[in-house]
C-alpha cells in the first residue's frame, strides 16, 4: 500500500507557502526489518511530505524501528529510506538536514544547556559567534532562556524533552522527528510543545511525530500513519481513514428530552438504523448510512416534532478509528 | 537562519575534538585517572623522605616508569577513557548526538581518540615528569643531564599511549564488555605475550614501546624481557615504531568501520538483565 | 534537616511475616548474574569449562588412580608410577595442593567473576534507579548489601570453595573405612571452609564496594582492578625493590589472603619466606574490610537528606 499523506493535512497547511525551505519528502520503499527472529516492520512502504505527520501504535508495533530507520540509526534488512531520493544512512548531506528527539533520557549530565547545545552547533558547522547566536535563538523558542546555564543533569523530564527539541531545532532540519515527544510533560509544557509542533509543521518542516497515546497525536495533526504488527494498518487524514470502514456502523449521540419518541421516528425508516440504545437524555443509535441519517435528524429538529439538543459522531475520534482497525 | 555547510577537515576534527572534551570524558573520570596516575608519585615522595639510596636516580626513574606507569597504571588508565569514548555513548543513550552529526565517521573516530589522548596526556606527562624530578632531585645536575633522555621517554609514552587508546577506542566500540576484555588484553596480551619469544613479543605495544625507548636512550631497564633473556638481535628502532603506528592506524581503521556499521537501538542500554562491564 | 525518611518501610502492623530481604537481594543478583554469564552461550561454557577445568581433571584423576591402584595386578606399572613418592604427593589431597589449588589456579577466575558478575551490582542498581525501589520495600539496607555480598560470594565459592570441597569429599569417599584418613580429611574439610571464607569474604567485599562507588559498571570494573593490581605489582614491588623490607607486603591484599588462607590450612610448605606474621596479615585484611564496609555503607542510603 503505497500513498502520499496530503502536505495540507493536518497542521501542515502552510507547506506550500512557505518559501524559503525546500520541501522534503521521506520515501520508504518495501522497508522490512528484522531483530533476530522477530519481524519489527513488514514491508513498509510510504511517503511522507512536510507538515505533521502522526506514526500512531500500540507498543511494540514498529514505531521506534521506523523512527531509527528513518533516522539513520538502523539499517534496513530490506528496501531503502531514501531523503529527498538519497539514503540516509551514514549520509552526511541527509544527516544535516534531520533532527531527532529522541525517546529516550541520556544526555550529558555534567555540561551545562548552553554547553551541550554549543558543542552539538559547533560539530554540525556552525562558527563559535553562530553557534552562540544559534543557541540563544532555540533556546528561547523552546522558552528555556532561564535555564541555559543549570546543568541538564538537574532538568526535570519536561526540561529534558524540551532541551531535546532545541538540540533538534539547532540546524533547521527540513525532517524533523520526534519520538513519543510528550512523554512525562505536565499540561502546561504538553501544550507548549505541541504549539512548537504545529508551528514547525505550518513553516513546511516534514514533522514525524510517534506516539501510543491517541489524543497526543490527535492534538498535533489530522495527519497519520497507523501501524501495527511491523505494518502499515492504515494512513490519511483521520476522517478520511474513518470513511473507509464502511463496514462497521458509526455511532451517533443525539440528546433529547424526548428519547422514546426520536427513536419512535427513527425506527420509521427503513435500513437506516443498525442499532439503538434509550438513555433518559437522549438516544446513542448505529447507522451505516451516517449522511442519511444526519439529513433526517435536521429534518426532525426543523420540524420542531422532536426537540433535538445536540448531535454528536462518538467515532471520529482517533481512539475509535484506532480500536476499528486493530481489532 | 541558513543552515551551516557540512562541517569537514580540520574544524570538523577540531569541534569533535572539542565536543568530546566537554562532552563524553568529564569529570569523576578524570579525578579517578588522577588518582590513579598519581600513586606512584606519592609512593617516591615517600621513598624520598625516607631516604633510601636505590630509590633515586635515573635507573630508578626508569624502573617506577617501566613497573608501574608503562605496565599497568597507563594501560588502566587508558582502559578508563578509551573504551568509554564510545562505549559510553550508547550504554547512557546518547549515542546519537554522536552518530547523528553530518561528520565523517573517521573524523569522529580520530577526533575521540585525540580527545582521549589529549586528556590522558595531560595527566600522565605532568605525572612522569614530576617523577623524573623526584627521582633525580637529590642527585646535583642529574636532572639537567638527563633532560634530553626524559624527551624521548616522553616520545615513546606518546606512542605507546596513541596505540593503546587506537585499540581501547575500538575495543569499546566493537565489544558490550569491552573493560573485560580490554584487562584481558592488558593482563594477559600485553602482560603475557609481550614477554613471550620474539614471534609473539613482537605482536605487543608493550614490546615496542619498551624497544624503543630502550634504543632511544640506551636505558637497560627499558630493555625488553625477551632481549635481556634470550639474546636475539634487537628489533630495530624504525620497525618498533611501524608497529606503533601501524597500530594506531590499524585499530583507528576498524573502530571507524564498526563505527559506520554500529546502530543505535534507543535509550540506555537495559540494565535489568545483566551487570554489563562495558 | 531530614525531611523525608522511609522509616514506614518497616513499619509494624499486622501482616504476614515480612520479606525476607535478603533472599529476594541474593535470588534476584544471582538470576542476573546467570543471565550475564550466558548472554553469549559460546563464551560462557567455554569460561565455564577453563574454569572447572583443572577440578574436572583433578576429580577424574583421583578416581582412575583409585581404580589403577586397586587393581593393581593389572595396571602393574600405572600403579608403580602413582605410588611413586612424587607422583603421589602431587596427586594426594593435602594442604599444599588444596592451597595450590585454591588460591594459585583459581585466582584468575576469581578476578574474572568479580570483574563480570560484580562491578554492576550496586552501581547497575543506582543507574535504574532500581536502589530506590528496593530501599522503598521492606528491604533494610544491611539486607541490601548482605543480598549483595551473598551473591558475588555465591559466584566465587563456585569457582573456588565449591570444587576444592567436592574434590576434598570425593577424596573421603575414596578412602570409606580408613578411619585416620577420613579424620584428616575431615578437619582439612574444615580448615578449607575457613580458608575458603577469606578467600571468598574479601574480594566480594572489595568488588561490592567498587560498586557502591559508582553507577557504571564498568568503572567499578576499572577501580577493582586499579586497587588490586596496582597494590599487588605495583606499589609493593617497587617498595619492596627499594627497601628490601617484607613487611611491604602487607600492601598486598592478595599475598595477605595467600598468607592467612596457607595458615588456616596448615600448609607448612615454604610458600612464604617472610618475617610478617600471620596475625599481621589477618589485620591487613580486617582493615580492608572495614574500609569496604564504611564505603558501602555511606554510598548505599535509604534516606533522601535534603539540608
Amino acid at each position: 500500500m503505497t500513498a502520499t499523506l496530503d502536505p495540507r493535512a493536518g497542521s501542515g497547511q502552510g507547506a506550500a507557502t512557505h518559501g524559503r525551505r525546500t520541501p522534503c519528502e521521506l520515501r520508504m520503499s518495501k522497508v522490512s526489518r528484522w531483530y533476530g527472529d522477530v519481524l519489527a516492520l513488514d514491508a513498509v512502504d510510504l511517503v511522507i511530505g512536510p507538515g505533521v505527520t502522526g506514526l500512531l501504535g500500540p507498543n511494540g508495533a514498529g514505531k521506534s524501528t521506523l523512527i531509527r530507520l528513518i533516522t539513520g540509526l538502523a539499517t534496513p534488512g530490506d528496501g531503502t529510506v531514501l531523503v529527498d531520493g538519497q539514503p540516509v544512512r551514514n549520509n552526511l548531506s541527509v544527516l544535516a538536514r534531520i533532527g531527532y528527539v529522541p525517546d529516550g533520557d541520556g544526555l550529558y549530565e555534567e555540561l551545562t544547556l548552553r554547553r551541550f547545545l554549543t558543542d552539538q552547533a559547533r560539530q554540525r558547522g556552525f562558527t563559535r559567534e553562530a553557534a552562540g547566536r544559534r543557541v540563544i535563538e532555540v533556546v528561547e523558542r523552546v522558552g528555556m532562556t532561564a535555564a541555559i546555564d543549570r546543568r541538564t543533569g538537574a532538568f526535570s523530564k519536561g526540561m529534558r524533552q524540551r532541551l531535546k527539541l532545541a538540540q533538534a531545532l539547532l540546524h533547521d532540519p527540513d525532517v524533523l522527528v520526534l519520538d513519543e515527544p510528550l512523554t512525562g510533560l505536565d499540561p502546561v509544557m504538553r501544550r507548549d510543545f505541541i504549539r512548537v509542533v504545529r508551528e514547525l509543521g505550518d513553516e513546511g518542516v516534514t514533522v514525524v511525530v510517534s506516539s501510543h497515546v491517541l489524543h497526543e497525536i490527535e492534538a498535533m495533526t489530522n495527519g497519520i500513519i497507523l501501524l501495527h504488527h511491523g505494518q502499515v494498518l492504515a494512513e490519511g487524514t483521520v476522517p478520511d481513514i474513518r470513511d473507509l470502514l464502511d463496514k462497521y456502523a458509526r455511532r451517533i449521540r443525539v440528546m433529547t428530552s424526548r428519547p422514546r419518541e426520536l427513536a419512535g421516528q427513527l425506527l420509521a425508516h427503513e435500513g437506516l438504523l443498525a442499532g439503538l440504545t434509550l438513555a433518559d437524555d437522549g438516544v446513542v443509535l448505529e447507522t451505516l448510512r451516517p449522511d442519511r441519517m444526519c439529513t433526517l435528524l435536521a429534518e426532525l429538529a426543523a420540524d420542531g416534532r422532536i426537540d433535538i439538543t445536540a448531535v454528536e459522531p462518538l467515532d471520529e475520534d482517533l481512539s475509535s478509528v484506532f480500536a476499528y482497525l486493530v481489532n | 537562519m541558513a543552515r551551516p555547510a557540512l562541517p569537514t577537515g580540520w574544524s570538523a576534527l577540531a569541534a569533535v575534538v572539542s565536543g568530546t572534551g566537554t562532552g563524553a570524558l568529564r569529570g569523576k573520570r578524570l579525578l579517578s585517572m588522577s588518582l590513579l596516575l598519581g600513586l606512584p608519585l606519592l609512593v617516591q615522595a615517600g621513598v624520598l623522605i625516607w631516604g633510601a639510596e636505590r630509590g633515586s636516580g635515573f635507573a630508578h626513574f626508569v624502573d617506577m616508569l617501566d613497573h608501574s606507569y608503562l605496565r599497568i597504571i597507563l594501560p588502566l588508565a587508558l582502559i578508563l577513557l578509551g573504551t568509554a569514548a564510545f562505549g559510553d555513548e550508547w550504554e547512557g543513550g546518547t549515542a546519537y548526538y554522536v552518530v547523528g552529526l553530518p561528520v565523517p565517521r573517521v573524523t569522529l573516530v580520530i577526533g575521540r581518540w585525540l580527545a582521549c589522548l589529549q586528556r590522558a596526556l595531560l595527566l600522565a606527562v605532568p605525572a612522569i615528569v614530576i617523577l623524573y624530578v623526584l627521582c633525580l632531585a637529590r642527585h646535583e645536575g642529574a636532572l639537567a643531564h638527563y633532560l634530553p633522555d626524559l624527551l624521548l621517554v616522553l616520545v615513546g609514552m606518546v606512542l605507546v599511549m596513541a596505540g593503546y587508546t587506537a585499540v581501547f577506542i575500538f575495543l569499546g566500540l566493537a565489544l558490550r564488555r569491552s573493560v573485560m576484555i580490554a584487562l584481558g588484553y592488558v593482563l594477559f596480551f600485553e602482560g603475557f605475550i609481550g614477554s613471550m619469544p620474539l614471534g609473539f613479543s613482537i605482536l605487543s605495544l608493550s614490546f615496542h614501546s619498551r624497544n624503543l625507548i630502550w634504543l632511544m636512550t640506551g636505558q637497560d631497564g627499558f630493555m625488553p624481557q625477551v632481549h635481556s633473556m634470550q639474546q636475539v638481535e634487537p628489533t630495530g628502532a624504525v620497525t618498533s615504531l611501524a608497529w606503533m603506528l601501524g597500530y594506531q592506524v590499524v585499530f583507528l581503521a576498524l573502530a571507524t568501520w564498526v563505527l559506520k556499521r554500529k546502530e543505535f537501538t534507543g535509550g540506555p542500554e537495559a540494565v535489568t538483565t545483566g551487570t554489563a562491564t562495558g | 534537616m531530614v525531611i523525608h525518611d522511609r522509616s514506614y518501610a518497616r513499619w509494624k502492623g499486622e501482616r504476614d511475616a515480612p520479606v525476607p530481604g535478603l533472599a529476594v537481594i541474593l535470588q534476584a543478583g544471582l538470576r542476573r548474574g546467570v543471565a550475564t554469564l550466558f548472554r553469549r552461550k559460546v563464551p560462557a561454557v567455554l569460561l565455564i569449562l577453563i574454569a572447572f577445568g583443572p577440578f574436572v581433571f583433578a576429580f577424574c584423576f583421583l578416581l582412575v588412580q583409585f581404580y589403577v591402584l586397586t587393581n593393581a595386578a593389572q595396571f602393574q606399572s600405572a600403579a608403580d608410577f602413582m605410588q611413586g613418592s612424587e607422583a603421589r604427593q602431587m596427586t594426594s589431597v593435602n594442604a599444599e595442593n588444596v592451597w595450590i589449588y585454591l588460591y594459585l589456579v583459581q585466582w584468575p577466575f576469581v578476578l574474572l567473576t568479580c570483574v563480570l558478575l560484580g562491578a554492576g551490582l550496586i552501581a547497575e542498581d543506582k543507574r535504574a534507579n532500581a536502589l530506590e525501589l528496593y530501599l522503598s520495600r521492606p528491604v533494610t539496607v544491611r539486607q541490601y548489601l548482605l543480598g549483595k555480598l551473598a551473591t558475588i560470594a555465591t559466584f566465587i565459592a563456585a569457582v573456588t570453595l565449591a570444587p576444592t570441597l567436592l574434590l576434598i569429599l570425593e577424596q573421603i569417599a575414596l578412602s570409606w573405612g580408613d578411619f585416620g584418613e577420613m579424620g584428616r580429611l575431615l578437619i582439612m574439610v574444615l580448615r578449607t571452609l575457613a580458608a575458603g571464607a577469606v578467600w571468598i569474604v574479601v574480594p566480594s567485599l572489595l568488588i561490592v564496594a567498587a560498586s557502591s562507588l559508582t553507577e557504571k559498571a564498568r568503572n567499578a570494573a576499572i577501580l577493582f582492578m586499579a586497587v588490586v593490581v596496582t597494590l599487588e605489582f605495583v606499589v609493593s614491588n617497587i617498595l619492596l625493590e627499594i627497601f628490601r623490607d617484607d613487611r611491604y607486603h602487607l600492601l598486598q591484599i592478595g599475598w595477605n589472603i595467600r598468607q592467612l588462607g596457607a595458615w588456616l590450612l596448615g600448609d607448612s610448605s615454604d610458600h612464604f619466606n617472610t618475617t610478617v606474621p600471620v596475625w599481621v596479615s589477618a589485620l591487613a585484611l580486617l582493615v580492608w574490610s572495614l574500609i569496604c564496609v564504611r564505603i558501602m555503607i555511606s554510598r548505599v542510603k535509604p534516606v533522601e537528606v535534603v539540608a
